[in-house]
């Protein structure tokens, strides 16, 4: 098994449970075999077109800092594109308007599950970005894309939902929402994509946690979890250690995540998921602590690594299919 | 802290009762630092406290504090472990309270709604370790303590808020 590091702040979490249930691995894998890799790079070059060209969200209020460019964000393109690529695979995609000043426009879609359809696993990620926003997170929002138009061909006794959150970049305020409203209480277990496109094999590239190393070469996949999804994030980290799809670490905060010294972790859609207890893991490639490009006009999609984001995708498929549990 | 001063406390059991070891009332002014994954704040209080004792170095402690920014009031109960070496009585122990929620303020509009939702279930009641490593009684009934030290949490979500309190100056007289 890979290196699993474990953060404990305040509270206690099982860090050693027994090991991961293999059952469904082979399954899982031969389902990820088909993802294709021209199919995600395609979906981020357009993502990203699509956001370079977009016309931007009001960001009055959100010019906190400088630096933080609130006002190079948008996302009506990536809505449209999401949803037309949804309908294309089958789907009835439907767009979730929440609050307001700014409303966030999630687009939700999903494949009934045969056998447990009220049990729900999701996979998420966010199709608001600045500037072209390849990495952050056009490449999560492929990835998605790329694990819809797979699990569309078959079947899974758990229904499977795709939900393309917005405004993260403002603090998660589309699952925040989203959450708050109750429409994330069916969930048994949740995959965030964020930034899953970026990676390099240059020494000292990778930065740490604070108190932490995590590795000096940022040419991994690390998978985000808390105490409520350590063992899903074990198993995961086991099956792709088990098919060799990449790279991959696991990070874990004890307890739900939520305290002041991992404030790090929370810092995606999986942090609303975190606060309803609700067992999710975040896939990302550190963003900020790697990423030359993050959050700046640069993060174009050929800044990218095909390769990584290819066996990104992969794990997602393999993962979801995994705990939604192919039907005969 | 604790541990010495816990074996001092088996220690002095049989030794004479002295001031320190009756009913003492006190008060004083704090700072207290709150922090959350989003957000942080500082305020200033002011307490007032009675101690007790219990057996030997063990005391007991209630009291109430007041926030001087916006009004936050707080009661508390503690439990000490209290040795005296000469004038120093240091203290140090285990405070159990009910605090008004913390005020944690809305901030920035970047993160608000994920900073609300994540103290929208914070618990008044809160638990903290407390010391008094400067404590000290020049005079038989009086009794003054500097850099008092507190880390507590609330109970339930533990660990969710970090407050860290700074008694700066406490005076309390023996009755």
């Amino acid at each position: 098994m890979k290196p699993f590091h474990a953060l404990l702040v305040s509270t206690l979490c099982a860090c050693t449970p027994a090991a991961p249930d293999e059952a469904g691995f082979p399954a899982a894998a031969a389902i990820a075999r088909e993802v294709v890799a021209d199919n995600v790079t395609r979906a981020v070059e357009e993502l990203s077109n699509g956001h370079a060209n977009d016309v931007k969200v009001s960001c009055s209020g959100y010019e906190v800092e400088d630096g933080f460019p609130a006002c190079e964000l948008s996302r009506d393109a990536a809505v449209a594109y999401v949803s037309q690529s949804l309908a294309g695979f089958g789907y009835d995609p439907r767009v979730v308007a929440l609050g307001a000043d700014p409303e966030a426009l999630n687009v939700v879609a999903e494949r009934p599950g045969t056998t447990l359809p009220g049990e729900l696993v999701v996979v998420a990620a966010h199709l608001d970005a600045f500037y072209s926003g390849a990495d952050d997170d056009s490449s999560g929002v492929a990835a998605l894309l790329e694990t819809a138009r797979i699990v569309s061909t078959r079947s899974f006794s758990r229904t499977i939902r795709f939900v393309v959150f917005d405004l993260e970049e403002y603090g998660s305020v589309g699952s925040a929402r989203y959450v708050a409203a109750g429409l994330a209480n069916d969930v048994v277990f949740a995959i965030v994509l964020d930034c899953v496109g970026f990676a390099t094999d240059a020494p000292g590239s990778q930065e740490g946690l604070p108190g932490l190393s995590i590795g000096d070469v940022g040419d991994f996949l690390m998978v985000v979890a808390n105490g409520d999804s350590i063992e899903q994030a074990q198993r995961i980290l086991a099956l792709n250690h088990s098919h060799g799809f990449m790279h991959a670490k696991g990070i874990a905060a004890g307890g739900d995540g939520w305290f002041p010294l991992t404030s790090a972790l929370t810092r995606s859609d999986n942090g609303p998921l975190w606060l309803q207890r609700i067992p999710s893991v975040m896939f990302t490639d550190t963003a900020d602590l790697r990423n030359p490009h993050y959050h700046r006009a640069d993060d174009v999609p050929s800044s990218l690594r095909a390769d990584f984001l290819t066996g990104a995708t992969r794990l997602s498929v393999a993962s979801v299919a995994l705990f939604a549990e192919p039907s005969p | 802290m604790l541990i010495p001063l816990l074996l001092s406390s088996m220690l002095g059991a049989a030794q004479p009762v002295t001031p320190a070891e009756r009913v003492e009332v006190s008060a004083g002014a704090d700072v207290l630092l709150s922090v959350s994954p989003y957000a942080g704040a500082t305020d200033r209080i002011v307490h007032a406290a009675v101690h007790g004792p219990i057996a030997g170095s063990l005391k007991w402690g209630a009291g109430v504090w007041l926030g001087l920014g916006p009004a936050r009031p707080a009661a508390f109960a503690r439990l000490l472990v209290a040795p005296t070496f000469g004038i120093w009585e240091p203290a140090a122990g285990l405070e159990l309270g009910v605090a008004a929620r913390d005020d944690l303020g809305d901030g920035d509009k970047l993160l608000r709604e994920l900073r609300a939702s994540s103290v929208a279930d914070i618990s008044p009641f809160y638990v903290a370790v407390h010391t008094m490593p400067l404590s000290f009684r020049p005079w038989e009934r009086f009794r003054f303590s500097v850099l008092e030290l507190q880390v507590g949490t609330p109970l339930t979500p533990f660990g969710r808020i970090v407050r860290f309190q700074v008694g700066l100056v406490a005076l309390g007289v023996t009755l």
